[in-house]
């Protein structure tokens, strides 16, 4: 599915979201359901910034200027609610899918019968898990926007729940959901949304909570029995729990879920095999999406199949293609099961004594995909190889084998000409559109790996040379990963005996139920806290380090080279070539030794300690030798074969030349050692599997020294080495996808972020209202201000001070570089005088928006900004004063540097002369920033849109400590 | 919290060691350790004035510039303008126009001044309102500032004169 587009109109998603919305806060009580029986609208109407309350049926809303009102109005409302109980306690009316034979009289008899009830959740577990979404209802049309890879339910959904056509809605997909999204939140956030849009006629966002739908999640069951013998017979019923899947919004109006009645859209609940007695019946009404169910029903069936087949000591691949009618399918099962070497599964729980054991599950899935809008039939195949600790429970997903086809090629390969420009920009962020997030979980599906297993549509092992990040992409990339989930859990269960019941597995539940084998082996496990999804893609990446990286090697401890080993202009070298690699920026702790380690990074994975890189043999590198210390630089694997985290760019650092790279060491070597054990870098599973980072390293690490381009300048390859070998500019600026890798192509150096700052573009893309030249960077690289543009702060100023220390060729050669990713920006001198004209034109056009500005946050402003950023009052002063109208973050589409710098200050400035800024974080209160940023862009950037979500993100900042 | 370590700093025209940690604000320095008065703490944000000193001759609000950007510059207080007895054409000024109430302020007007004559030694009213805008004064004798810097302006320009008539002789 194409996210960056209108699955059914086709239209790009360019257009904008619409400017001065409203929030809205809907009201429920604590379980989502329940019958209002009274609330005071009048209270809540007479809370500020409150703007309507909305009532249908039992819906019950409050919209406000902005999201705290309308919660404040919320709360004034007191709504009553009185939950009633028969829903609560009636069984589900049961409706028949289809059915053939007699399953039930032949269960009844049958010998080999296996029963087993699986569970699906809908939701993520993360209690902070949240979705949000806007919605427009402007000329009989609605627009809503949230990120969401598959709309053609909602959309559904949507027109059932306003009563309209399904073609006057437009959703448009935002392909990069925000942290903590979730996309079952996100449905729930779209329809409230709606509702309260169409209900006022003006544009509102809002945002659902995970925590609203209680302390059990939606989930769907399923109860399966099947036989082998004497005839084979398979039952399954599927029941949801209340509210699980359909908005809230829709049950809460009355209104029935569109796709209850239609008939063949379950997708998968009928299981792909020819099996001679069958029974499917689902509750009546199910009201879950189908293409949300059909994980779980692939799930279940999947699973059991594999249960049947180790209980009748059947080869599961051979029961398939045994009750498999289906050419395509069958023959995609052949060539998976021969790409993967399959022999059968591993038996790895016949070894009780194993401390790690191995196993191998198989699973497929054929279902029709309705996301395009036309039905396609999707088939794909999966084996999994797992690796589980019996100590500890942890489970390695060591590899993968995918298979998948689709039906319908035509649509298939226009989809990435018409629409989306043939570039790798696109595909990689395309891939990252399904299960984009490591906390991502809903339906939203691990793609890393599906566009590049659909490419050629046949059986396809992840093999080395295929590049994941730069193959295209294509319609029906989620159905591809239909079968992750039964696949390792049935490799699990070969390898442990542990049949795992409902996502997501955690090295726990394994743990407790090897101690209590066999008696819990059949209990459902609980829910843990990482999620199905964030293993999913992992094991498509750890796929590639069973079968091209084996465990590394541990390197033997040397004596630390003699003082005198290195001449004095080698150390001096390398100590240039640790300058340009800001290597003491990261490896030293605030206020501690030099290069001792202990500074806390903190990264989407978790927080990452930098290590001691003195020469201590105890706590340092000063047993590495060279060769242990080339590898840790350009593989990032430790002495002791352990990898590193990509926290440390050894992705940049592999282009280092080997000159520098020995010099570098003779510079380190060098120094003085220091005793320093900083902490233990501690992630929460799976990042804490450091195998698994072989298949990150295939998939987003080359190991090449920097190649010059011979059709370049000298001074731009010099540039180009520094900026992405030691400098590692693209560690920050470029932006990474869901995995941490960093994206390359056109995404290359396009804004990524640091430590809870944003790493602006360094491309055309570059907001800056004025664009860079050659000589602005290398004033802001020397300096760390240029006039034209402000001051580094931030994890930048480090940077710069560290750049300090290269001779000023270098410095001027990045910024050569730099500037050339920049084909539009002056490089001319003749140029700079438009350059003048368009900072003059800036800063008129911000004196006349200060004209219109006025009120409490204006002497705000006044009071506590304009002393040292407005240049023609005061007096004289002591250090830069940074225009403001000309700053880049200013102009920037998140507002999260000029929080962070309004909060925390810039008070370690690269360079005394640029002058201190103090935090303002104890001074001022999360409404007073809010207001003062809002204030800021409308002064001085007021071409650009009010930001979006500024209170949430200064409450956010306000805590980090930067 | 870095570790305290000795720093040289250049106050008055005399040189001084301290032991302090760098990232300390000068203005601390300066009372607690040079026993420099002048300079007061108001806001502690930058925002008042009232501690300003001369940083290279530029005003700077010493509560908000670490100790450490003083090192390697010349850091003037009301202390280093004039004496008692010889007061600076900025001071003598002040005291003739009686441009005080509570006086909290005063420090800050009269660096701001000096800093401003600096640059431009014959100022308008307008330029001078506009300079001393971000010194804030809650008791009420801006009138009087506002005179008190105009005659500054004049004594520092016969100040001048005088000297280079002296120099000539």
């Amino acid at each position: 599915m194409n996210a960056r587009m209108n699955a059914s109109a086709g239209e790009p998603m360019d257009v904008a979201a619409p400017t001065g919305m409203l929030h809205g806060h809907a009201v429920r009580p604590a379980a989502g359901m329940g019958r209002l029986t009274g609330f005071d609208a009048d209270a809540a109407r007479r809370c500020a910034g409150v703007v309507d309350v909305v009532v249908r049926g039992n819906f019950l809303a409050v919209v406000a200027a902005m999201p705290e009102q309308a919660h404040a109005g919320a709360v004034a409302l007191q709504a009553r609610w009185e939950t009633p109980r028969d829903t609560l306690t009636t069984p589900p009316q049961m409706r028949a899918v289809t059915s053939h034979g007699n399953a039930t009289q032949v269960l009844a008899q049958g010998a080999g019968r296996v029963d087993a009830t699986y569970r699906w959740p809908l939701a993520s577990p993360r209690a902070d898990a949240c979705g949000s979404a806007i919605a427009d209802w402007q000329h009989g049309a609605l627009h809503v926007w949230l990120a969401c890879t598959q709309p053609a339910a909602l959309r559904l959904e949507l027109a059932a729940l306003l009563d309209i056509a399904a073609e006057s809605i437009l959703i448009l997909c935002d392909p990069d959901p925000p942290a903590r999204h979730d996309a079952f939140c996100a449905r729930q956030a779209a329809a409230d949304a709606a509702l309260m849009a169409h209900a006022i006629g003006r544009p509102v966002r809002t945002t659902f909570r995970a925590a609203e739908l209680g302390n059990d999640g939606p989930k769907l069951r399923f109860d399966v029995s099947a036989t082998l013998a004497p005839a084979s017979a398979y039952t399954i019923a599927a029941t949801a729990t209340p509210g699980a899947g359909t908005p809230f919004a829709l049950t809460q109006t009355g209104r029935a879920a569109p796709y209850a009645e239609a008939s063949g859209v379950d997708p998968g609940l009928v299981p792909p095999y020819a099996v001679e007695h069958l029974d499917v019946s689902a509750a009546q009404p199910l009201g879950v999406p189908p293409d949300i169910a059909a994980r779980g029903q692939v799930f279940a069936h999947e699973s059991h199949l594999d249960g049947l087949a180790a209980q009748a000591g059947i080869d599961p691949v051979a029961l398939r293609l045994q009750w498999l009618d289906d050419r395509t399918g069958s023959g995609l099962i052949t060539r998976v099961a021969e790409q993967s070497g399959w022999q059968g599964p591993l038996k790895g729980h016949n070894d009780a004594t194993a401390g790690v054991r191995r196993g191998r599950g198989f699973a497929y899935a054929s279902v029709i995909d309705m996301e395009d809008g036309r039905p396609a039939r999707t088939w794909s195949a999966w084996v999994a190889d797992v690796e589980v600790d019996s100590r500890t429970g942890d489970i390695h997903v060591t590899r993968v084998t995918v298979g998948h086809e689709r039906e319908d090629i035509a649509s298939r390969a226009k989809a990435p000409t018409t629409t989306l420009p043939d570039d790798i920009a696109t595909a990689t962020r395309q891939l990252t559109t399904g299960g984009q997030r490591y906390d991502d979980w809903g339906d939203g599906a691990p793609a890393e790996t599906s566009p590049a297993l659909a490419a050629d549509g046949a059986g396809h092992d992840l093999a080395p040379q295929t590049r994941v990040d730069i193959v295209g992409t294509l319609a029906g990339g989620a159905a591809a990963t239909l079968p992750a989930a039964a696949a390792v859990a049935n490799a699990i269960h070969d390898a442990t005996g542990v049949r795992l019941l409902e996502p997501p597995f955690s090295a726990g539940q394994i743990r407790q139920a090897l101690e209590h084998k066999p008696s819990a082996a059949n209990k459902s496990p609980r829910k843990r806290a990482w999620l199905l999804a964030t293993l999913a893609p992992l094991t498509a990446l750890a796929g590639l380090c069973a079968t091209v990286l084996p465990w590394r090697a541990p390197i033997a401890p040397v004596a630390p080279p003699g003082p005198g080993l290195y001449s004095a202009a080698t150390i001096e070298r390398g100590r240039l070539v640790a300058a340009a690699g800001d290597c003491a920026v990261c490896h030293t702790a605030p206020g501690g030794t030099r290069n001792a380690g202990g500074l806390a990074l903190e990264t989407p994975f978790g927080t990452v300690y930098t290590t001691n890189i003195t020469p201590d043999a105890e706590t340092g590198i000063g047993n590495w030798s060279y060769a242990a210390f080339e590898r840790a630089m350009r593989e990032g694997i430790h002495r002791d074969g352990r990898r590193l985290y990509p926290a440390f760019p050894y992705t940049a650092f592999a282009k280092v030349s080997d000159a520098d790279m020995q010099a570098l060491y003779a510079y380190l070597m060098a120094a003085d050692p220091v005793v320093s054990r900083p902490p233990e870098t501690q992630l929460a599973f799976p990042f804490n599997a450091r195998p698994l980072l072989a298949g990150w390293n295939m998939l987003f690490h080359r190991n090449e020294q920097y190649v010059p381009d011979t059709s370049r300048s000298a001074q731009w390859n010099r540039g180009a080495y520094l900026a992405d070998g030691l400098g590692h500019c693209s560690a920050c600026h470029s932006p990474r996808n869901a995995l941490g890798g960093e994206r390359g192509g056109k995404a290359y150096l396009t804004g990524g972020e640091a430590e809870g700052w944003e790493a602006p573009a360094l491309t055309a893309l570059s907001k800056a209202p004025v664009p860079w030249t050659e000589d602005d960077l290398f004033q802001y690289l020397r300096t760390g201000f240029a006039a034209r543009h402000g001051a580094a702060a931030g994890p930048m100023a480090p940077v710069v001070e560290s750049l300090r220390e290269l001779p000023e060729g270098d410095v001027r050669a990045i910024a050569h570089y730099v500037a050339s990713l920049n084909p539009a920006s002056p490089t001319q001198a003749g140029t700079q005088q438009a350059a003048a004209a368009q900072v003059a034109a800036v800063e008129a056009r911000s004196a006349a928006a200060a004209l219109r500005l006025s009120g409490t946050t204006d002497r705000l402003y006044q009071n506590a900004c304009a002393v040292c950023h407005q240049g023609n009052a005061g007096v004289p002063q002591f250090g830069e004063k940074p225009s403001l109208a000309l700053n880049t973050n200013l102009h920037s589409a998140r507002p999260d540097n000029v929080i962070q710098v309004v909060l925390h200050g810039a008070s370690a400035p690269p360079h005394a002369g640029i002058g201190y800024m103090p935090g303002f974080a104890d001074s001022l209160d999360d409404a007073q920033v809010s207001a003062l940023v809002h204030y800021l862009r409308e002064r001085f950037a007021p071409d650009q849109p009010r930001w979006d979500g500024v209170e949430d993100t200064v409450a956010r900042l306000r805590k980090s400590s930067h | 919290m870095a570790t305290p370590r000795p720093i040289v700093l250049r106050v008055n025209r005399d040189t001084q060691e301290v032991c302090v940690d760098p990232a300390t604000p000068l203005l601390y320095v300066l009372r607690n350790d040079l026993a420099c008065n002048g300079p007061k703490y108001g806001c502690g944000l930058g925002q008042c004035g009232a501690c300003t000193v001369l940083i290279d001759g530029l005003a700077a609000r010493s509560c908000i510039v670490p100790a450490s950007a003083a090192v390697g510059r010349a850091v003037t207080t009301l202390e280093g303008l004039g004496t008692r007895a010889a007061p600076d054409p900025v001071q003598q000024a002040f005291i003739e126009e009686q441009a005080a109430q509570c006086g909290y302020c005063l420090n800050g007007m009269i660096m701001s001044a000096k800093a401003l004559l600096a640059a431009n030694p014959d100022p308008s009213e307008t330029e001078i309102r506009e300079a001393l805008r971000f010194n804030l004064c809650r008791c009420g004798t801006h009138v009087e500032i506002l005179r008190a810097v105009q005659r500054a302006a004049v004594l520092q320009r016969e100040a001048h004169a005088h000297a280079e008539i002296e120099a000539i002789r």
